[in-house]
């Protein structure tokens, strides 16, 4: 009876048991692309699309666009969390400061960003 | 007779909205009618009042708006139905979340916006997909959140309903989705909010009518007015959805230590 087997295989299972349905899925996707069940123009193969990856992340064009969507994420977080974080701070030690920050903030919580699109393409072009 | 301190501090709140909103108006107006602003970029608010009012009458504000929010109605109705139930069960049944929670890890985080193409390569441009969209938004949030909720149901309560004698169907009302129920609105309430934004911006790029339609058709046309006029319209409707379901949060949840 040997423990140490035992907890090896049960922190297996663990992880088989975590990943499982994502390649049960992927293995669905392509028999169901190979084996013609569904139009090959709506749904590549999986094995076809992975490749293609490979040979855009070799090729190079992929990692410069990911570059730059990452470039762009990261100036509007850091911007976010620069205004953000000591907002709030003030907000929690200024009753004054909530009340007037509250009613903005409430009414801008839910609105849709992509709302606010076309203002900013007409300001800043 | 003396007003509570509750409700002398919601006085105060209320004012000091109507305060922000004078002030964001009254400023807007001022940039604008001072020519700090160019007329093109951003139109006056006494304009974009006027152009508003003139959609509003036309009706054409009336079907664009019937059009998006019932979009959004049915997907979010899909997406709290689902996202709920699958919620519960997978909390109580690690069968089902060994089977359905990594695929949703991976699949639901993605950007809808990324989505919006495959999903139109399959569906096509016209409400199915917009639909389908604004559900695979707006599911994420409430199912993370009625999961996590429903996990974390304290165990205490779970053997004293046990004990008891609850079987699993009873002890799944009263006791699971009770104690969960806090952290269950608070998922269904940013669900509400991400349903507002997907539908907008799916409906920017996939047309067909609806207010983001509008937005963009009316900046692609140059009538900036209107544009403003939807835009706002749009962050109307979200505000009021969002204080209407914190009200409808507090009765409900009247009973619980904490408010979302």
């Amino acid at each position: 009876m040997n423990v140490a087997a035992d907890r090896l295989s049960a922190a297996l299972w663990r992880r088989l048991r975590r990943c499982y349905s994502v390649l049960l899925m992927l293995a669905i996707w392509e028999g169901a692309a190979r084996g013609g069940l569904v139009n090959s123009f709506l749904l590549p193969a999986a094995s076809d699309v992975l490749a293609n990856l490979w040979r855009m992340v070799t090729e190079g064009q992929l990692l410069y666009h990911t570059f730059q969507s990452l470039m762009r994420a990261s100036a509007g977080l850091g911007l976010a969390l620069v205004l953000g974080i000591p907002l709030g701070l003030i907000r929690a030690r200024s009753r004054l400061a909530n009340s007037i920050l509250d009613p903005i903030l409430a009414f801008w919580f839910p609105v849709p960003k992509v709302g606010l699109i076309p203002i900013a393409l007409l300001f800043f072009g | 007779m003396k007003a509570s301190a509750v409700q002398r501090h919601q006085r105060g709140a209320c004012i000091a909205g109507i305060a922000s909103l004078i002030l964001f108006i009254g400023s807007w107006q001022i940039v604008t009618a001072t020519g700090l602003v160019p007329d093109d970029v951003l139109p006056r608010f006494s304009d974009v009042a006027v152009t508003w009012w003139q959609l509003l009458i036309s009706g054409e504000l009336v079907r664009q708006t019937a059009s998006s929010l019932s979009r959004q109605a049915a997907g979010f109705a899909a997406a709290l139905v689902c996202g709920v139930s699958l919620g519960i069960v997978m909390a109580r049944h690690r069968m089902v979340d060994d089977l359905v929670g990594p695929l949703t890890t991976v699949i639901l985080p993605i950007p809808k916006a990324a989505l919006i193409p495959l999903v139109m390569l399959w569906f096509g441009i016209g409400d199915a997909a917009k639909t389908i969209i604004v559900f695979l938004g707006t599911i994420l949030p409430i199912l993370v959140s009625t999961y996590h909720g429903a996990a974390s149901v304290d165990h205490v309560y779970i053997w004293s309903a046990r004990s008891m004698g609850d079987d699993e169907r009873t002890l799944l009302w009263r006791v699971v989705f009770h104690a969960a129920l806090p952290e269950i609105m608070s998922g269904i309430r940013m669900g509400l909010i991400i349903s507002l934004i997907v539908l907008v911006g799916v409906e920017m790029l996939a047309g067909q009518g609806g207010l983001g339609w509008l937005v963009f058709f009316a900046l692609d046309s140059g009538a900036y007015r209107v544009t403003y006029a939807a835009m706002l319209t749009i962050a109307v409707i979200g505000f009021a959805y969002d204080r209407l379901f914190l009200m409808l949060s507090r009765r409900v949840l009247h009973w619980a230590e904490q408010n979302p």
